[in-house]
């Protein structure tokens, strides 16, 4: 394996690992209040969220390209405020992981506050906790399950991303490189051998990851919570 | 007591209730037919509903200020907890004056059942858990929407018997229950509701009647209750005697509240004796008036007997009303068991 590749899984759990987490604090509150919202345009919040779902990553990739071209709003933004372009950058991955895997977060936990029976909620009401009381002590062990799952589903997809880091990083070793594009260069240059080291790691890391959150989720995961 | 509560929880349905009730009880019970609009009227009062109207107060405490607490129909134990974590967390959020962990868990039976998880436990059981988790969290009024319905009747009268306890001692508690006698027998005013109205209101004395007069209550389940003061226990017999109407009357298993005696009395064990005097084995022998003799139904007839404020109903046999040919305003003894 080369230093490259190293670079390339450690950048890939790096992009992951932060991106999983600005996800969880991102959806967490937008699940729990699509969750309560009842409005006729729902439905299209709820189709825009799950887009990535099936949108070709390239689509994609393409739009947060020119998005965050320094010509544009968002790009120009960020320069002048970071002095650095967005494109091709670290941050621009991390910023277009998020988006990419944002339904993986949200719909467990989507999920997870619709079945979650109201009525304890209304018993912690009348035993006078406050908002906050309420969702750190009552929602979120009850979802925890659920938030596990969208924990992890996020980090999984992540690792898994290409078109999008194609496109809005580019192939840069140590900064944009993530596994599957180092992957994808040493099929290109017909270094097979290496090509089967990162296949065979990914493939084995997601079939793991996968087995545990499907555990967890029947068996560990526990179903009290709901009606 | 006066609190008024308007509330449209659908198009169809409208819950508008107004009680006022000056003397100061602090156990009260509510009961009506399903679907009239008892547990509307509950969450109402507990805030749970935003769009809800709710003004007055009870006891000098109001509703929209004062934490009220709620014991929903089901128990709804937090299942992440074990039952003594979910009763630490309701005393954690208890403010003023709270009661003591060990005195609410023993008075709620509920004390071997600290270390088990909810899923673990019978309807009962976690009934009681949640009597528990709502005194503990020490609210300022306590509702509670038929909070022993599962329980033996042992259990249930222990557990009754431990609010009117509480509410003796200053915590309003207002109870909704199906089970007119233990309403009748642990509060001391009644609310009868129906299609979202109150339509009853008062002593348990005075609504009884109303509600067998207006509403459908087969007469094979009519009784009464009677109440009475200055009770003595008899260790040797284990009965209660005490004061009724300047009468003496037995009892095994009364309800004791200081100095006040309630026990009640079926309608199908009373019997109608013209004779004052009579050597049976029956003990009670309450002398009062034929107030009213209904009409026959299924082979059985209601009598309504009254002695000053004490109404008492004796169901007879079709046969022995005719026999004894009851005039309204006649003097009888009724007889009844120690009940």
């Amino acid at each position: 394996m080369q230093n490259d590749d190293m670079a390339a899984i450690w950048l890939t759990l790096e992009l992951a690992a932060l991106s999983s987490l600005i996800l969880l604090l991102i959806a967490t509150p937008l699940a729990w209040w699509l969750a309560r919202w009842e409005h006729k345009l729902k439905p299209v919040l709820l189709s825009l969220i799950a887009l990535p779902l099936v949108l070709p990553p390239t689509v994609l990739g393409f739009y947060l390209l020119i998005a965050f071209a320094p010509n544009s709003l968002v790009g120009g933004l960020w320069q002048s405020v970071t002095g650095s372009q967005l494109a091709f950058s670290f941050s621009g991955l991390v910023i277009g992981s998020v988006i990419y895997s944002l339904p993986f977060a949200v719909q467990p936990l989507y999920t997870g506050f619709t079945q979650l029976d109201k009525r304890y909620l209304d018993v912690a009401k009348t035993m006078g906790m406050n908002r906050y009381s309420r969702f750190r002590r009552i929602v979120l062990p009850l979802c925890q399950s659920h938030i596990i799952v969208a924990l992890g589903l996020s980090f999984a997809h992540t690792v898994g991303e290409f078109g999008v880091v194609l496109m809005i990083g580019g192939n840069i070793p140590a900064e944009t490189q993530v596994v599957s594009i180092a992957l994808y260069n040493h099929v290109e240059a017909g270094d097979y051998a290496n090509a089967h080291w990162l296949a065979l790691g990914l493939l084995v890391f997601s079939m793991v990851l996968l087995t545990i959150l499907y555990r967890f989720n029947r068996g560990g995961g526990r179903q009290w919570n709901f009606r | 007591m006066e609190f008024s509560v308007n509330f449209r929880r659908h198009a169809d349905f409208e819950l508008d209730v107004s009680v006022t009730q000056r003397s100061v009880n602090t156990m009260v019970g509510l009961t009506g037919p399903s679907g009239a609009g008892k547990s509307s009227l509950l969450r109402c009062l507990a805030g749970l509903e935003r769009h809800a109207q709710v003004s007055g107060d009870w006891q000098g405490k109001l509703f929209t200020r004062k934490r009220v607490g709620l014991v929903f129909q089901e128990a709804l134990l937090f299942p992440h907890l074990s039952v003594g974590q979910n009763l630490l967390l309701a005393a954690d959020f208890a403010k003023g004056q709270t009661f003591w962990f060990d005195e609410v868990v023993l008075g709620c039976r509920c004390n071997h059942l600290l270390s088990r998880m909810p899923a673990s436990l019978s309807g009962g059981e976690a009934q009681r858990v949640a009597i528990a988790r709502a005194i503990l969290n020490s609210p300022k009024i306590l509702l509670l929407d038929e909070p022993v319905s599962a329980l033996d009747d042992h259990t249930r009268h222990h557990i009754l018997a431990f609010l009117r306890k509480l509410a003796d001692n200053g915590l309003p508690v207002l109870l909704v229950s199906h089970d007119l006698q233990d309403l009748a027998l642990y509060c001391h005013n009644m609310l009868y509701m129906e299609a979202g109205r109150l339509v009853h209101q008062g002593k348990p004395q005075e609504v009884l009647p109303k509600i067998y007069q207006n509403h459908p209550v087969s007469a094979s389940v009519q009784f009464s209750v009677i109440s009475g003061s200055q009770p003595q226990v008899n260790k040797t017999y284990h009965y209660v005697s005490f004061d009724c109407e300047g009468q003496q009357l037995f009892a095994t298993s009364p309800v004791i509240s200081g100095d006040h005696v309630h026990m009640s009395v079926a309608a199908a064990s009373v019997s109608v004796d013209r004779q004052t005097t009579c050597d049976v084995s029956t003990e009670n022998a309450f002398q009062c008036e034929v107030m009213q003799v209904h009409p026959p139904e299924n082979g059985q007839v209601l009598v309504s007997l009254q002695r000053n404020q004490t109404r008492l109903y004796a169901l007879i046999s079709e046969f022995s009303a005719a026999r004894l040919a009851l005039q309204v305003g006649e003097t009888v003894t009724a007889r009844f068991g120690l009940e």
